[in-house]
């Protein structure tokens, strides 16, 4: 049944908006407490997805392998923050921006060195599928979406029931107030871009069981981050989530209506935002 | 004065090259020379009206393959195919600046980049068209290798007058100013806008007569020349060079690429290497090149 | 009347800086705005030459209604503005500062420029690095710089706040002049009495975003409101 076949594929557009959806969260935390557009975001979801794969050889366990990841890319983005990043936040745009461009093509490279150039995979994880009224939707797509919705409620929780989370959104939404009142920004900083990496990480070890670990998946999924977060609004969580949605979904339901325009899809997206709404859906003028 | 001199060494010395016989030497310096207009063309937005594009591999590369497509798919003359090819990227040129400009500069750097992507993509999944990753093969000698150093030469440096004359202009000082204090130049009665979108336009004209030039010189076309990398190139040899100078990128580049053919050589990790330089640049020589040797004639 | 604000209202983050207000002002008056650090006279001058929309109300210039027009066609229309704090192009020549502006309006770009540097003394000092002028002259290039845009509409936002007493007189008198020859309106905001007792015709007198006072420099004076809070203490 048609309705079947694109419903299946409506869920599997939602999957992968998850996947956009973390990875873009990662970034817009980031972005939003330091102000600094993080290139390298992408090679920390790379990174995720090799220690996923390292530490899966050793310990045959996927989810320890996945958080275990995420926590050393957290660790990274630490390190990254305090050393590097730190230094550039007085600095005009485009010198943050080559930085952060910098760091991407050290880290490809660092990939590249220490894993070589071929990509690698690992067994395939919660496999299986449902049946949706005779057409199958793989187990892996729902358990995106479950974790997509467990990330998006743990952010909500933390920032608006911790007092880091409070912090964190006075920071954004009114700099100069927040600043004047005490908190101390370099804690805020380094923990907002730790809680941004870990995302990113964890992105990528979600996508290795469906695809691989590769030195170019770091750029690959750089450019929808940036995608969903300018039609999203920059610094808007809201309208990240809601934007990667929208990109997985046209994403999947393109490929399934008109096929040979897979690619140009999320542009052609960000093109039609441009110009109707340019600050995005959540954006401020 | 001093300058000037500097130059015409510098052009003197650039003439004797095709005499040293050396073949792989012609066709490096003759690379150069295309990556450096395309530098020179990069920096009238990044240098000169302060917004960094991501995206400059898409003019480079929309006019080299336009060129390989009419020429080599369809049978055109060359002139006919490099005129094309500098048209699609004036005409990409306006498209993207016309989305981008209204933008603040990291959007403007993450839609730049985005669009440019879009090319990359496109170009490798459109194997009828594009050749795919193999690319486009055959495009003709238009003249002996020799005959063609002078002439890229003499079109460059037509090419980079024309743009000095330009940022000199009127429309380069209104330019200058939105660079310095963008508020300032609107309470001015300018549509800093208005004034971005020329910059972009003929930023993005002399990067299609770059990528026309590569495509005559190399005879192929491959979807390296779309892919960001290749937006990043003239970005980090502006910076290396020195952005707030004319020929900061000129001089940038011809040490990017020679060190890029050096490095390459003994190690794979080039790219490791040029992100440690990037971000020592950054850090701590924001100025470039040029910007330390000002320094050093200041210090005197 | 020239210019009027109709229920003109702004906050930043929960704070209003300009609560209701309402003025116009009559072509080729000198008008001088006085109140307090915060009392909003930047706020709303901001608000009249098109660096923020207001959250409600309306700027109207010559009857037409410009508060949603973006600050470069302002200026095309004829409103001009010097800044508080001064507001320049630091690494371009008095020459250049002085031309682009110029470039925006002008038909003939190098003969007025040639009057205009004459007109304001800066014909030495051409080359020079904006950066490096004296506070004084930078004040002086951006009224410069406003003028030379033909404005029938002048703001100037603290234009002696540092400088020095013969700059002073040099500025003040190059206001009149102004204003005479061109038939500028000017409305400037400024703390040195002085300055706003000699060439004010009109002083409207600001706190926390109202307007507490508005009459001419005599009823200003005589104004209990006004002298309990600003002029206390102040020598006029």
């Amino acid at each position: 049944m048609e309705t079947a076949a694109i419903a299946v594929q409506a869920m599997l557009g939602m999957s992968m908006g998850m996947l956009y959806w973390i990875v873009s969260s990662g970034l817009t935390f980031t972005f939003g407490v330091t102000r600094v557009l993080n290139f390298a975001h992408g090679a920390f979801y790379m990174f995720g997805a090799y220690f996923t794969l390292s530490i899966f050889e050793l310990t045959q366990n996927y989810i320890v392998s996945l958080l275990t990841a995420a926590a050393i890319v957290a660790l990274i983005g630490a390190v990254s923050e305090r050393v590097l990043i730190s230094r550039i936040y007085g600095l005009p745009v485009p010198f943050q921006l080559v930085l952060t461009f910098g760091l991407v093509l050290i880290f490809d490279d660092l990939v590249r060195i220490f894993w070589g150039t071929v990509p690698k995979m690992i067994p395939p994880q919660f496999v299986g599928s449902f049946n949706i009224f005779g057409r199958s939707l793989p187990i892996f797509a729902l358990y995106f979406i479950i974790t997509g919705i467990v990330i998006a409620l743990v952010i909500y929780l933390l920032l608006s029931k911790t007092d880091w989370g409070m912090e964190i959104r006075a920071l954004t939404t009114d700099r100069e107030t927040a600043m004047s009142s005490g908190l101390n920004p370099s804690f805020l900083y380094v923990t907002s871009f730790m809680f941004g990496s870990f995302l990113a990480g964890l992105g990528g070890g979600l996508y290795l069981p469906i695809s691989s670990a590769s030195p170019a998946m770091g750029e690959h999924i750089i450019i929808y981050a940036f995608i969903v977060t300018v039609i999203g609004g920059l610094g808007s969580i809201k309208g990240a989530f809601i934007s990667a949605l929208i990109i997985g979904m046209v994403e999947s339901l393109g490929a399934f209506f008109i096929p040979w325009m897979t690619i140009a899809l999320p542009y052609i997206a960000l093109a039609f935002v441009l110009i109707l709404r340019p600050e995005g859906i959540f954006g401020e003028k | 004065m001093r300058s000037n001199i500097v130059l015409l060494v510098i052009v003197a010395l650039s003439l004797f090259i095709p005499f040293t016989g050396n073949d792989y030497l012609i066709y490096l310096s003759t690379k150069i020379w295309i990556l450096v207009l395309y530098a020179i063309a990069f920096n009238i937005v990044f240098g000169y009206s302060g917004l960094l594009s991501f995206g400059h591999a898409l003019f480079f590369s929309a006019s080299a393959y336009t060129l390989a497509i009419l020429v080599v798919k369809t049978g055109n003359p060359l002139a006919v195919g490099f005129v094309a090819g500098v048209a699609v990227a004036a005409v990409f040129s306006a498209g993207v600046g016309f989305l981008s400009l209204r933008h603040k500069e990291i959007h403007f750097a993450m839609i730049t980049l985005a669009f440019s992507m879009m090319f990359w993509g496109i170009v490798m999944k459109w194997r009828d068209v594009t050749g795919g990753e193999d690319g486009i093969v055959g495009i003709p000698r238009v003249m002996p290798v020799i005959w063609f150093y002078y002439f890229t030469f003499a079109v460059v440096l037509i090419c980079a007058y024309l743009i000095y004359r330009f940022v000199k202009s009127d429309i380069g000082l209104v330019l200058e100013g939105i660079r310095e204090n963008e508020t300032r130049v609107r309470f001015s009665g300018h549509s800093t806008l208005k004034y971005r979108l020329y910059a972009m336009i003929v930023s993005g004209t002399f990067t299609g007569v770059s990528g026309g030039l590569w495509a005559m010189l190399d005879r192929t076309v491959t979807p390296s020349i779309s892919h960001w990398s290749f937006s990043a190139m003239p970005v980090i040899a502006t910076l290396i060079g020195g952005p707030q100078n004319f020929i900061g990128p000129a001089v940038g580049t011809v040490i990017y690429v020679i060190a890029q053919d050096v490095i390459t050589r003994y190690t794979l990790y080039w790219q490791f290497i040029l992100g440690m330089v990037v971000v020592a640049v950054v850090l701590f020589f924001r100025g470039g090149v040029m910007g330390v040797v000002e320094k050093m004639i200041r210090g005197r | 009347m020239i210019l009027e604000a109709k229920n003109v209202t702004k906050s930043f983050a929960g704070f209003v800086a300009v609560d209701n207000v309402s003025i116009g002002f009559e072509q080729q008056s000198i008008t001088a705005i006085i109140g307090p650090n915060g009392a909003g006279k930047t706020t709303f001058v901001n608000l009249c030459t098109g660096m923020f929309k207001p959250d409600f109300g309306k700027i109207l210039f010559y009857g037409i209604d410009i508060t949603k027009l973006p600050p470069e066609k302002r200026v095309q229309l004829g409103i001009s503005r010097t800044f508080q704090i001064v507001n320049i192009f630091p690494m371009l020549t008095v020459e250049q500062n002085i031309k682009i502006p110029l470039l925006s309006k002008s038909k003939k770009v190098d003969e007025e420029l040639e009057r205009l540097i004459e007109t304001f003394g800066l014909k030495e000092k051409r080359d020079v690095l904006a950066s490096e002028l004296s506070h004084g002259d930078q004040k002086i290039l951006e009224i410069a710089m406003a003028v030379s845009m033909k404005p029938k509409i002048l703001f100037l936002d603290e234009p002696m706040s540092g400088v020095n007493p013969a700059e002073r007189t040099r500025i003040i008198d190059l206001v009149m002049e102004l204003q005479e020859k061109e038939k500028l309106t000017v409305i400037i905001i400024e703390h040195d009495m002085d300055v706003v007792f000699r060439l004010a015709e009109r002083i409207v007198v600001m706190n926390r975003g109202k307007i507490i006072a508005d009459g001419t420099p005599e009823e200003i004076r005589k104004n209990e409101i006004v002298k309990e809070v600003y002029l206390k203490g102040v020598e006029v």
